[in-house]
């Protein structure tokens, strides 16, 4: 990422948050300002085991089939967020998609979401398929990121690169999951009484637990001994296991 | 999730905390800000380019509307094309395999010229009249388009086996690239995504259309076919016109011309003898390839997707002789009495031979515009 496209993106940030603002102002004519909304992040942290003590990359942990693992990178791609309302209309954030990176990048900023009350919030990872026809797009997009395949065009949704240390050496651990049957779309009901505020300066943040240890072992336990369930590409039948997996490592921690 | 299978793993992870493998705060760091989806490219920027097209070739060139051809853009791309900066050790360009005199192919089977000098595993296809290859690029198709391609020889280890960050970096430490990219691409930077979109558009202006046979079709003054290349024109468009169609000589679609058998088709290197099904995972497609063009074809050898076929009068032999039965076979080589092959004499070769000569046009190999 160049130093001129990260200032450019700095300053459209800014003006997304604040423009609306602006315009609230030039049009209250008297009554008070129109209520608009409240910038919303999402925050994400990640956990392991009953405690839900802090995950860390690079670390060693006991999947669900009692193998020893030690992921060293996983990112993901996150799109199309969504707040439902009780009678089941929502807000979709006009974002483009976000790549959430372990211990780089934990939070996803949403900009204004309406005021109103809210019951749940939804999300996708994953890549629609137009947005998946070709690699050479910008921001988290950009190929820079290493997000991509080269040799048959497309996008990883997920990332997921470590080791299973159940043999001598340890083996790797290589899954690189795209194409539109993996996307997967998280549904998290909000806590009672979830209103985002008009004309609120203070972010909302929505603060959302993931268990990468899910990954190997949600829905489906996956036998780490075994070596096809060590490597899973696109959407083979084993990627989309692990996609029914990663579906499941989100919980909602909290509203703030 | 299962309840059962959610205890199992809240006691794993239990006891992965207690193997005293945890500890310290997470790092928590805020992601970069996107763009909203209504932030499309700026609206200025340089005028919109088509270059001359051939007569009997098609009269538009597709471009995707992210990245419409411009002058500008062809510049940036034909200066990239030949700057070996675009490879990691700085000593490979994209034209050290792309030769213009060899219609942009490289006259080896397949390569040691990159970064590895590992041989790669299938032949350097020959760049000429791509702006209407919209089917798919690499032999088995997988790159949607050619920004999208431009990324697999950019970063394969065997190719030119270059950081995109780094590239962005050394690029962006070159003077006179700033004026080029800003001209080309207003506002974008010197980037991976520019640099593939510049890399597309001189790629969309490599066109051919100007040899011996195109003044003939197109009926200019003075120019002729001798009878031996009307003959071949003509067994051409009969026995050889199901792919190499029209007046591109490529339908840019993908056939098993008999080159193996079945057994062929093997799971090593990650499939890659399964040609087109590798892309599809489709039985059907196993062992098919993209056609090329016959034009240029008298200087695009060796021939077929793995090189194996050094000369022209080898790929008549193929196609006689050696074509292979297989569940993909294309009909189109198939003998009306289920023989597979195409059936010619040696006058006919003889004469497909003269009429493939008269595809080769030394006003696109030799053009300045595409040259370094």
């Amino acid at each position: 990422m160049t130093q001129n496209s990260f200032s450019s993106r700095f300053w459209r940030l800014i003006a997304v948050v604040l423009l609306p603002l602006v315009g609230c102002e030039k049009t209250g004519c008297g009554d008070g300002p129109v209520p608009m909304g409240q910038p919303v992040q999402l925050q994400f942290s990640y956990v392991v085991g009953d405690d839900a003590l802090p995950f860390h990359l690079d670390s060693t942990y006991l999947s669900a089939s009692d193998d020893l693992v030690r992921i060293r990178h996983l990112k993901y791609y996150l799109t199309r967020v969504r707040f439902q309302r009780r009678d089941s209309s929502y807000w979709i954030s006009p974002r483009l998609p976000a790549l959430v990176q372990l211990g780089r990048c934990d939070s996803v900023i949403l900009g204004l979401v309406p005021a109103g009350d809210y019951v749940s919030v939804a999300f996708d990872i994953g890549l629609d398929s137009a947005t998946n026809f070709s690699t050479d797009q910008g921001y988290d997009l950009a190929p820079v990121h290493e997000m991509f395949w080269a040799w048959n065009t497309g996008y990883k949704f997920l990332l997921l690169e470590g080791e299973w240390l159940g043999s001598t050496p340890s083996s790797g651990i290589e899954y690189h999951i795209g194409r539109a049957p993996t996307l997967r779309t998280v549904r998290l009901p909000l806590p009672a009484g979830t209103t985002v505020a008009a004309n609120a300066s203070m972010p909302l943040t929505v603060r959302i637990a993931g268990r990468p240890m899910t990954i190997f072992g949600g829905p489906h336990v996956l036998q780490l001994r075994f070596p096809r369930n060590r490597n899973a590409q696109f959407d083979t039948s084993d990627a989309l296991l692990v996609a029914d997996n990663y579906a499941a490592m989100f919980t909602l921690m909290g509203v703030e | 999730m299962p309840a059962a299978t959610r205890a199992k793993m809240a006691r794993r992870g239990g006891r992965a905390a207690f193997a005293g493998l945890l500890g310290g705060l997470m790092l928590v760091t805020a992601c970069h800000p996107d763009a909203d989806l209504t932030d499309t490219p700026a609206p200025r920027g340089p005028a919109a380019y088509t270059p001359a097209l051939p007569a009997n070739l098609p009269q538009t060139i597709p471009s995707p509307t992210r990245n419409p051809l411009t002058r500008e853009g062809v510049l940036l791309g034909r200066k990239l094309f030949y700057d070996v900066r675009l490879s990691g050790s700085n000593r490979i360009s994209c034209a050290t395999c792309h030769q213009p005199d060899r219609a942009f192919s490289d006259g080896t089977a397949l390569t040691t010229a990159g970064a590895s000098g590992r041989a790669l595993l299938r032949h350097t296809p020959a760049l000429q009249n791509l702006a209407w290859a919209t089917t798919g690029l690499f032999w088995d198709g997988g790159a949607t388009d050619l920004e999208s391609l431009a990324f697999g020889p950019l970063t394969h280890p065997d190719e030119m086996a270059q950081n995109l960050a780094a590239l962005e970096t050394e690029l962006g430490a070159v003077p006179e690239y700033a004026p080029l990219f800003e001209a080309a691409f207003p506002g974008q930077g010197i980037s991976s995504v520019t640099v593939a979109r510049g890399l597309a558009q001189f790629q969309r202006t490599l066109l051919t259309g100007n040899s011996a046979y195109d003044r003939w079709a197109r009926h200019e003054p003075g120019t002729t076919l001798s009878a031996d290349e009307t003959a071949g024109l003509t067994f051409v468009r009969a026995k050889c016109g199901a792919c190499h169609a029209g007046e591109t000589f490529t339908d840019y679609g993908f056939h098993n011309n008999g080159l193996d058998s079945a057994d062929a088709y093997t799971d090593d290197h990650e499939q890659l003898k399964w040609g087109r099904a590798r892309i599809t995972n489709l039985p059907e497609d196993k062992g098919k390839y993209r056609t090329p063009t016959l034009r240029n074809v008298a200087l695009t050898a060796p021939y077929m997707h793995d090189g194996r076929l050094p000369t022209l009068e080898a790929v008549l032999d193929h196609y006689h002789d050696h074509v292979r039965a297989s569940p993909t076979l294309d009909p189109a080589v198939v003998m009306i009495d289920g023989t597979p092959g195409i059936w010619m004499t040696l006058a006919e070769k003889r004469q497909i031979l003269a009429f493939l000569h008269a595809l080769t046009d030394t006003t696109f190999t030799r053009n300045p515009a595409l040259r370094e």
